[in-house]
């Protein structure tokens, strides 16, 4: 069990992530929702033991990550945001040294990417530099490079940033998979509409604190509305769209 | 207790494949950049770079020995070498100043070897024998030509020829690799110094 108890994060007097709290269990694939700024990314790379909070508690099986860090990132699978990785090197060489910094064998390791990369469509260009590659053979690699190890936790910032519709649909069915095999699945995304197949709970964010933490079906009825778009909508949305779209139009054609 | 030991000695041989592993790819890393991007390229610049450097200490090794051609050497060459030894001191120190960021994980180590379990320390200790390997590599590299010039100047007094010739070589090599290493670790003390004698708050800002 993945607990937070009262995560705080401070940059400054800005509070990013402001007293977070939630649990999530084995087997449940969570949704972490929240426009721009909410503090989305902020929990995640806490979670990942990349940022360390300014307050409160992170527990993993009953153990502080933070005290605890080698342990827990040994269990720990996550797909950044930002995918800054070692262009220099190729996806095979990328994965292998991943691989050997995990300590999976040799071994087990070549014929394991090996497998991952023809499965993303990479087995032709996996010796060639990740520079050469598109955001979304980049995306597939840091897929690959997150589940290397059989991890118990999986952290997906965006995961789908980039990806074709094709692959796309892959990683969805294998989050739904990885989820029902028993590990902790936490999903951080703005596209609604993924995280509403996929997350048995969600949680939405808005300025560091939680709006709302139930699963879709319950909050749709809760709230009363139909689709998790307008539940987000009323939750974290202050200005309407329509308002700010035709703002936006009038200023783009001022003095043009 | 043998439980432990296996355990001990596993968990041993983990921390040091893992920290080969890092020291490799910390010190290629270090030869790469914007102008020198792929490994095959780096070799023939690194090379190359080298050649051209070993040609300023080459100049200054001749014009300070060039008058033992010329009468013998009978042990007061140790002054030129005195001179030399700074020279190659100096230009050691300006480089390590120069290259000293690379001690501390770049966003991009940050970004791909944070999330993996390893130690900080390793990651530590892995970027600090990679520009410790390539301090190495340029102190000899750029030396290679000067102690050549050592060796025929300082050795043509002797009289073991060829055999003290290498030996002038491989002596005037170690003196400059050892010098370097002093640089080296006299500048990596400072920072040491200065964090215990301002406690770290004023210092840590600061890197």
């Amino acid at each position: 069990m993945l607990e937070l108890k009262g995560v705080s994060k401070k940059w400054g007097f800005l509070k990013a992530v402001d007293n977070v709290s939630f649990t999530v269990r084995p087997g449940k694939s969570l949704g972490y929702l929240g426009p721009n700024g909410a503090g989305k990314s902020t929990t995640i790379k806490m979670l990942a033991g990349l940022l360390e909070p300014t307050g409160g508690e992170i527990i993993y099986q009953g153990r502080n990550i933070w005290k605890n860090l080698v342990w827990f990132k040994a269990r720990l699978g996550y797909v950044p945001e930002e995918p800054a990785i070692y262009s220099h090197l190729s996806a095979y060489d990328y994965l292998m040294m991943v691989g050997r910094l995990r300590g999976i064998k040799d071994s087990v390791l070549k014929p394991k990417i090996k497998g991952f990369l023809e499965v993303f469509s990479l087995g032709g260009d996996m010796y060639s530099e990740i520079a050469s590659f598109s955001k979304g053979m980049v995306q597939k690699v840091l897929i690959s490079a997150a589940l290397l190890h059989d991890p118990e936790i999986l952290l997906l910032d965006e995961p789908l940033s980039g990806l074709d519709v094709s692959t796309a649909l892959v990683v969805r069915e294998l989050i739904r998979h990885l989820a029902a095999e028993g590990r902790i699945v936490i999903y951080s995304s703005h596209i609604l509409e993924v995280v509403e197949k996929i997350a048995s709970r969600v949680i939405i964010l808005h300025k560091g604190r939680i709006q709302a933490d139930d699963s879709v079906d319950n909050l749709r009825h809760l709230m009363k509305v139909p689709s998790l778009e307008e539940i987000f909508s009323q939750l974290v949305l202050q200005e309407e769209p329509e308002k700010a779209a035709s703002e936006l139009l009038s200023l783009m054609k001022k003095n043009a | 207790m043998v439980r432990l030991l296996d355990k001990f000695n596993l968990a041993t041989f983990v921390s040091t494949s893992r920290l080969i592993i890092l020291t490799r790819h910390f010190f290629k890393r270090l030869f790469l950049n914007e102008t020198v991007f792929f490994e095959e390229q780096m070799i023939g610049k690194v090379v190359g770079v080298i050649a051209i450097l070993s040609i300023f200490p080459g100049y200054v090794a001749d014009a300070l020995l060039f008058k033992y051609l010329l009468i013998p050497e009978s042990g007061t060459a140790w002054a030129e070498t005195a001179i030399f030894t700074t020279l190659m001191m100096v230009l050691i120190g300006l480089i390590t100043l120069f290259e000293w960021d690379v001690i501390f994980l770049a966003q991009k180590d940050y970004a791909n070897l944070m999330p993996l379990p390893v130690r900080p320390l390793t990651f530590f200790s892995a970027k600090f024998i990679s520009l410790i390997m390539f301090l190495g590599l340029f102190v000899a590299g750029i030396n290679s030509l000067s102690s050549v010039v050592f060796a025929m100047y300082l050795s043509s007094s002797r009289a073991y020829g060829l055999l003290s010739t290498f030996l002038l070589f491989l002596t005037h090599l170690l003196v400059m690799l050892a010098a370097g290493a002093f640089v080296f670790f006299t500048m990596a003390i400072i920072p040491g110094i200065f964090t215990i004698l301002l406690r770290g708050k004023f210092f840590s800002a600061s890197f």
